[in-house]
């Protein structure tokens, strides 16, 4: 009786990479093309909402001396203009909402990745890789945009000696186009290791509990495990949208700025 | 790993994260300008007092000095106004002083004037009487009282 009840509890528990799944929630087709309304999706749309009615209801006021709300809104927007200021300058200023959108929506969706039952879209490298590939585009449109041909000497840091320019430009070459995998790849690789490692742990109080006996008390070695890993990858997902949105202005000060 | 499924994962999640991100960049767009606005504003406004509060400031400092400057200028008058006074009484003391020194001067001779007359009158007395207590004597000792004259001239003798 109890081994049947453990197997079926067991059975119950999801995979740990279950969480990843896309499950259509309504079927659109296009010409052909999936275009389905998905779980990812709709998480797009339920951040997209979430940011809206933050900036909405913080700024709905916008007094001069601000409330808690309107203080989070303010802050969050003078953390993006000071990191855009200190990595690409005055002429960074038309970037801001740029910046600032990549950011919250990074952070939004990674946070809200936490809740229970919830879906990481930043855990899909095809999202990760979609943002990273259109910034790399843009830096390099918006490099030979401002700077014509000259922006390829991008490639030749000053003051190469003319003997190593054969090695230097083609790593140059390969670190600049290794840029978008480096950037798409981190954030995917973070969330989704989190996850994984949080249901795996999760997974272990189950069957421990489940076990029953002495197995239960163990469990709670996994539970405790569960908890400060919870706190770790909070701290990741926040790092993780910092470190997008802080490598985004890095790289668009090389293409405004064309400074080695 | 469903993400790697690409054929099945990608499109539909692309697809829907241009259209969710580039809704919230023009949305952010349209609100951005209203966040950085209202602290612009804040700064503009404590800048305005603070400058109201310096330009108040250097208005009491400037009053202050002209305060301080009245106070000084007073107290020198008032000084001023002591010393004069000061002066003119120690000026009208002097002429007091010396008025009252001649009329004393006058008193001092008009009496000594009149002592030494008194004195005077009395030694001119002071012969009647000798003149007379000569004539006695030479009565009481000769028993004949000379004359007038004769003790008047004794006297003048021996007085001399």
């Amino acid at each position: 009786m109890s081994k049947t009840t453990t197997k079926k509890v067991y059975s119950d528990v999801a995979g740990p990479l279950e969480q990843f799944d896309i499950k259509p929630l309504y079927d659109i087709n296009v010409a052909g093309y999936d275009l389905s309304l998905t779980n990812s999706s709709a998480w797009m749309i339920g951040i997209l909402l979430f940011v809206w009615a933050f900036m909405f209801f913080g700024m709905r006021k916008a007094e001069l001396v601000p409330g808690r709300w309107q203080s989070m809104v303010e802050g969050l927007h003078e953390f993006v203009v000071g990191m855009v200021d200190e990595n690409i300058g005055p002429k960074g200023r038309s970037f801001v909402p740029f910046i600032f959108s990549l950011f919250i929506f990074i952070l939004v969706a990674n946070v809200a990745g936490l809740l229970p039952y919830s879906f990481t879209v930043t855990s899909h490298i095809a999202v990760t890789f979609a943002f990273a590939a259109f910034i790399f585009v843009m830096c390099i449109l918006i490099g030979i945009f401002r700077h014509g041909f000259a922006w390829f000497g991008f490639f030749l840091p000053p003051g190469t000696p003319w003997y190593l320019m054969p090695l230097i430009i083609p790593i140059e070459i390969i670190s600049f186009l290794s840029r978008p995998i480096t950037l798409s790849v981190r954030l995917f690789a973070n969330m989704t290791a989190g996850h994984i490692l949080l249901k795996i742990f999760a997974g272990f109080v189950v069957s421990l509990g489940v076990a029953g006996g002495i197995w239960s008390v163990v469990g709670v070695l996994p539970l405790a495990m569960n908890t400060a890993l919870y706190a770790l990858e909070l701290i990741v997902a926040i790092v993780q949208a910092y470190v997008f949105a802080l490598l985004t202005t890095v790289y668009l000060n090389d293409s405004i700025n064309l400074e080695h | 790993m469903p993400q790697f499924d690409f054929a099945r994962v990608a499109l539909p999640q692309i697809i829907w994260l241009f259209f969710s991100f580039g809704l919230l960049f023009l949305l952010m767009r349209a609100m951005l300008p209203k966040v950085a606005g209202v602290a612009e504003r804040r700064a503009s406004t404590i800048g305005g007092d603070l400058d109201a509060a310096d330009k108040a400031r250097l208005d009491a400092e400037t009053r202050r000095e002209a305060y301080e400057a009245g106070i000084a200028k007073t107290r020198t008058d008032a000084q001023g106004l002591i010393e004069s006074a000061k002066a003119d009484a120690a000026k009208a003391n002097e002429a007091k002083m010396k008025a009252a020194d001649e009329a004393a001067a006058a008193k001092i001779a008009a009496a000594e004037a009149e002592l030494s007359k008194q004195r005077d009158a009395a030694l001119v007395k002071l012969d009647a009487i000798a003149v007379d207590a000569t004539q006695d004597v030479v009565e009481r000792l000769t028993g004949t009282r000379p004359a007038m004259a004769a003790a008047a001239a004794a006297v003048a003798q021996a007085g001399s």
